[in-house]
């Protein structure tokens, strides 16, 4: 199995099996154990986390393409926002795998596993309306925030605490302008 | 668990105190109990929410063998009571609120990084959730100062924001934690 195929295995699918971003067929799970087995320990956690960044870059580039979002420049250019700030954390937790001299977790491939959300945005094709994006990326933002309040306890490393714990507070503010923009209240619930 | 782990949750404490203390004056001032209920409903719940956060650090320096911390932060006591004089309008509040919760992410970021496995979660997750106090604090003052301040109250309707709120209220990659206070300065004395 090629280096990218196996990196996009772990982004589509290995963050989903933690973090409950995406949906895996059975076929997959086999292919997740494998992957995950190459980062053991702390690097784990990294991999996941770098899946799970690069699954929201995926995210937000499908919004930015579907059809309804320029409808909305507010939704628009906050999805631009949010694509660049996910872009740099998945490029630091990437830095610490090739730190570590292990591969680092790249790409969001439209073939063989897509994440729940892919199909929600872009079938039919880009139609989803501008609400019903803001509401995926909330959900998206949302797991993640919580992901990292869980990663934060699991790591050991100072560096990789101090990024998920860095990472968490931004998540946070994404899901708060969205529901925002939704008309929700921004902060629904105390730590 | 250590003397640090007392002091740092009794700091973060006394920030959550001083913070319900800035909510309760906010809350008193004409500029807020003649604005839009939107900001007067947020104001209440997060005054709710900082309650809640002290309680719940309280409880571990308690669990940690130290007192709890009922106090307000003494560095900030009388900046916050000068900051919410009779007088203070509405983007002073604003102003004030956002500067608080600013500080109170970046000390429990910074924290988390100084405790265990057991105390990380919470000081993360109080970040996570104060942060999101400061974006929407940040969206109302970005409404106020574009002479938008109508759309505080249910104008948040998806077509009706301002194009540039995202890069307004989004302004990190990663948060900052110089801004963090010493882990002593609240510390019960």
């Amino acid at each position: 199995m090629s280096q990218g195929r196996r990196a996009f295995l772990l982004g589509a699918c290995g963050a989903g099996a933690m973090l409950a971003v995406g949906g895996c067929g059975g076929g997959a799970a086999a292919l997740v154990h494998e992957r995950a087995s190459f980062y053991q320990g702390e690097l784990r956690t990294v991999a996941l986390a770098a899946a799970m960044e690069n699954q929201a870059v995926g995210f937000y580039r499908a919004l930015i393409a579907a059809r309804h979002a320029a409808e909305v420049p507010a939704l628009a250019q906050l999805a631009q926002t949010c694509l660049h700030q996910h872009a740099e954390h998945a490029a630091t937790w990437n830095s610490l795998l090739r730190s570590a001299r292990k591969a680092p977790v790249s790409g969001q491939s439209p073939d063989g596993f897509s994440p729940a959300w892919h199909a929600a945005v872009l079938a039919p094709p880009g139609s989803a309306s501008p609400r019903r994006l803001a509401e995926l990326a909330v959900g998206i933002e949302d797991r993640a925030a919580r992901a990292y309040v869980i990663a934060a306890g699991r790591l050991t490393g100072q560096t990789g605490i101090a990024i998920a714990a860095g990472i968490a507070p931004v998540e946070a503010m994404h899901a708060a302008i969205l529901r925002l923009m939704l008309g929700e209240y921004p902060v629904p619930g105390a730590a | 668990m250590s003397q640090l782990n007392v002091e740092i949750l009794q700091t973060a404490a006394s920030l959550e105190n001083l913070a319900v203390r800035a909510y309760a004056s906010a809350g008193r001032l004409a500029a807020v109990r003649e604005g839009p209920a939107a900001l007067r409903a947020f104001m209440r719940r997060t005054l709710a929410q900082h309650e809640a956060h002290a309680r719940a650090f309280n409880a571990q320096a308690v669990e940690a063998g130290g007192k709890p911390q009922h106090a307000a932060d003494p560095r900030f006591t009388e900046v916050v009571s000068a900051a919410l004089g009779r007088q203070a309008g509405i983007a002073q509040v604003l102003s004030l609120a956002e500067s608080l919760e600013d500080t109170l992410v970046q000390t429990c970021t910074r924290y988390a990084s100084l405790t265990g496995e057991a105390l990380r979660p919470l000081f993360v997750a109080t970040a996570a959730v104060e942060a999101q106090h400061r974006a929407y604090l940040l969206a109302v003052l970005q409404f106020t100062e574009d002479g938008q301040f109508w759309l505080v109250d249910g104008g948040q309707a998806l077509g009706k924001l301002p194009a540039q709120i995202g890069a307004a209220c989004l302004p990190f990659t990663f948060y900052p934690t110089a801004g963090a206070r010493a882990v002593d300065e609240g510390a019960v004395r």
